[in-house]
Formats: C-alpha cells, structure tokens, sequence
C-alpha cells in the first residue's frame, strides 16, 4: 500500500511538472511568436508613417531637381518647402502607435528605432525643427538670394532631416 | 576563395611567429613628381600654405576621426573610439603639442606616416588610420597639410591605447601586414584620360579615401582592391555601406556632387550617420570642379567582374 501512494505520488509530480513545463513552453513560444507578428493596427500605422516620410522626400527631391537642374518653378519649390512644413506637423500623430523594428523587422521594411517612443519628447522636437527649418526654407524662396536659399535647404537637410534620421532611424532593409 | 583563405591563414601564422623585417630598405623614398594632383584646388588658387593646407586637410577627412566629438574632446586632440571587428582603436592626438601630440615632427616625418604607416619611432601604425590610401598623396598636399596641422592650437592629451583583440594587439607584426598590403607609391595620371578624370581618380584613391569605407576587406582588414568601392557588408560601426558603382548607377555626375554638397540625394533623403559626418566634415568644404572630378571618375568606374 505504502510503496503504491509513493507511485502515485510520484506520478502526480510528474503530471504536475510536464503541465508547468509545457506550459512554461507555450506562454513562451506566444510571446516570441507576439513579438513578430504585428497587429493590423501596426502594420497599418507603419504603412502610413512610411507614406508620410515618402511624401516628404517626394518634395525635398522635386526642391532638390529645381536647385540642381532649374527643373520646375520656383513657386512649385517654395509650394514644396512650405508642404513640408505642413507635413511635419503630421509627424507625431503618424508615430503615436508604438511600432519598432526592433519588435517588428517582419513587417513592411520599418526602419523606425526604439528610441522614437523611448525619448518621445526629442522625437517630437526634431519634428518640431523640421517644420521650423521647412518655413524658413519657403521664406527664403521669396528672395533671390540664390546662395541663401541653398544654405537653407542644406539647413533643412542637415538640422531637419539628418539629424532625426541619426538618431531614430535604423540601417536601410533591403 | 580557397587562395584567399589560405592566404590568409598562412598571413596569420606569419603575423604570428615572426617578428617584424626591416621594411625601409625596400621601399623607394616618396619623391614625386606629380601630374594633374599637384595643385590642391584645381582652378580655384588659394591664398596661402595655410589656406591650402586646410583644403587639404578637408579633402583627407582628418578632423572627424582624430576629433572624440560625441566625448567632449578637443578639436584633433584624438581619443575618438573606432569600433572593428579586429577591436576598438583609439585615435591619437595630432595637434602640435611636442610630447603628447605630433608638435615635434618634422614634414619628412609626416610623410613618412602618409606615406609609409611609420611613426617616427619606426613603429608601424594599424591600417584604422588610411594611409594606404594617403600613400598616393603628393609632396605639395602634404607639404600644405604639414603647414595648416602646425598652425593649429597646441592640446596637451595622451594617446589612449588601442583595445585589441588577440592577435591583432601584436603590434610587431603590423610590419609584415604592411609588407603584403601597403602598396606604396605616387598616384600616376592616367594620360589617356583628362585632367578632371586624373584629379578625381587622384581624390576618391589617396585623399578623400572613399574605398576605406566603400570597399569590402578582407580577413585582416586589407581592402580588397579587387572589388573597390563595391561596398562593405560591415563598415565603420559595422552598418552596411554602399557601393558606390551600381548602387549609384541611377544617378548621374551632377546628383553625386550635389550630395556630397548637400546631402541631398537625387531621391530627396538626406544623407546622415556616418556619410553626413564625411560630408559636413570634408566634402561640402570641396570646390565645385573637384566634386565634379570626383564624380566623373565614379562615374566612370567599369562595373565590377561578378564575385
């Protein structure tokens, strides 16, 4: 009888343990699976973030081909600058769900790094001097200094665009 | 593959059973008598050794490396951390302090380092310092160069030593590492070619040293000169770099030296990280011709053989 209780016993442990282990496992192997699979509200908010800084580029390149090549207007270029002024404005609001590379490198190329939703106070400022940078750009437009109007697109460049790309942007995904 | 690979290992073995060779006696004294590179911006005469030296000195890229910026450091007074696979170097002070910088060198010696990898001691410098790209530098760029380094204000800081790892700290056997890579000699103008092309093929090899980074290496850190400006799966801080062959076979001359201005690029992304520290440090300081040699040599670049 005693040797009997001490089997069953035993056995229960070791019900008892594969039921921990095992589940042990599958909380696991859900939260590592939760790590890459983004919700459709991420996928979405990376989707249209990713428009948003397309269309940014779209207007620095249409800035860019006019300084370069007198391609387009003046206008069409100062029209630009002042677009990305308003575009900057969207910035936070496109950021505001939290979606990283880190966690999300398997969904549609985001280049987003941790650090936007860790210092989201800097990220905003940098959003803040783009807007700020684009303006002045679009002022200068108003002039005929062409050399000014160069070093406030470089301005723009450099203070508006490089400097949040170098701290909240990761490497290029192929 | 196999070649390279046991090339490398024997390197390895070498580096680490024999100690250094005298290297000097092999290797031709630097005087050059250059072509197209000589002048330091051309069409565009600058006033002065000084003035030229720092278009010199621009161009080379000497400030980021040999500036600790993110640390505080003074301008040139070294310290920056760089970050390899082989380990972390620190760079040294190279303003004009005579015992804790490089105040009590003479042009020769200068030269020698640009040239050769020697410091005055004769220890051999690792090759995280490009002077197997400066080595193609002629007389009068460095001679400038010497002038402006001299004319800049005097830091008193210590060289840190680098953080290696093993065998790479054996600093003796950086000599035979430069007995099978370091190809010493003056740039050669191509005279098939025009003076734009040579001064621009004379920029991106020996002064702007765009390979060092663009360029893929090899297991012991020598750029591989078969595969120049492909690109580096791992380059400094080992992100990704950029070919600068096919990966810019859609822009055209103007789109390169409008970047390297700016940072703009023809797509309307504006260059940061490490490039946007080339360009704000070196090439937006460039003449408009130079910029233009430069990209009509990269432009010119044949696509490479296939790996």
């Amino acid at each position: 009888m005693k040797s009997k209780s001490v089997l069953k016993a035993a056995g229960a442990l070791a019900v008892a343990a594969g039921v921990v282990l095992g589940a042990g496992s599958w909380v696991q192997a859900t939260e590592s699976v939760g790590l890459q699979i983004a919700t459709a509200e991420q996928t979405a908010a990376v989707k249209q973030r990713q428009e948003l800084m397309k269309s940014i580029g779209g207007n620095a390149k249409a800035i860019t081909e006019y300084l370069k090549a007198s391609k387009g207007t003046k206008e069409e270029a100062a029209a630009a600058a002042a677009k990305i002024g308003e575009l900057a404005n969207e910035i936070p609001e496109a950021f505001k769900v939290e979606a990283s590379l880190s966690e999300m490198d398997a969904v549609g190329k985001n280049r987003g790094k941790p650090e936007i939703w860790l210092d989201w106070e800097g990220f905003v400022e940098h959003a803040e001097m783009l807007e700020q940078k684009a303006v002045a750009l679009a002022a200068a437009f108003e002039t005929d200094d062409s050399s000014g109007i160069q070093a406030a697109f470089g301005d723009m460049g450099k203070n508006g665009c490089g400097s949040c790309h170098d701290d909240f942007r990761g490497p290029k995904v192929e | 593959m196999q070649w390279r690979s046991g090339r490398a290992l024997g390197t390895a073995l070498i580096l680490l059973l024999v100690p250094a060779l005298p290297l000097q006696a092999q290797q031709a004294p630097g005087n050059t008598s250059d072509g197209t590179g000589g002048e330091a911006s051309a069409g565009e005469p600058l006033a002065g050794e000084v003035e030229r030296g720092r278009y010199v000195f621009q161009a080379a890229g000497c400030l980021g490396c040999h500036t600790d910026e993110k640390g505080g450091g003074a301008p040139l007074a070294g310290g920056r951390a760089l970050t390899t696979p082989f380990g972390t170097f620190y760079t040294p002070n190279i303003t004009p302090d005579p015992e804790t910088g490089i105040g009590a060198w003479s042009e020769a010696d200068l030269a020698e380092a640009l040239r050769h990898g020697t410091a005055p001691d004769g220890d051999a410098y690792y090759p995280a310092f490009p002077y197997p790209s400066y080595t193609g530098m002629t007389d009068a760029d460095i001679g400038d160069l010497y002038v402006y380094l001299m004319a800049q204000p005097p830091v008193r800081s210590e060289n840190r030593r680098h953080a290696l790892d093993f065998p790479y700290n054996l600093r003796f056997a950086l000599g035979l590492w430069q007995w099978l890579y370091l190809e010493p000699g003056a740039f050669e103008p191509d005279p098939a070619k025009d003076a734009a092309w040579n001064r621009g093929a004379y920029l991106v090899r020996h002064v702007t040293h765009c390979g060092e980074c663009h360029s893929p290496r090899g297991r012991l850190g020598a750029v591989d000169h078969a595969r120049d400006l492909t690109g580096s799966p791992a380059g400094p801080d080992g992100d990704r770099v950029p070919g600068l062959i096919e990966d810019l076979a859609d822009w055209s001359e103007s789109d390169i030296a409008y970047a390297l201005k700016i940072g703009m690029t023809p797509e309307g992304d504006f260059l940061s990280d490490a490039m946007g520290e080339v360009i704000e440090n070196s090439t937006s300081h460039l003449s408009d011709s130079d910029l233009s040699a430069i990209a009509k040599y990269l432009k010119g670049l044949p696509a490479a053989d296939a790996p």
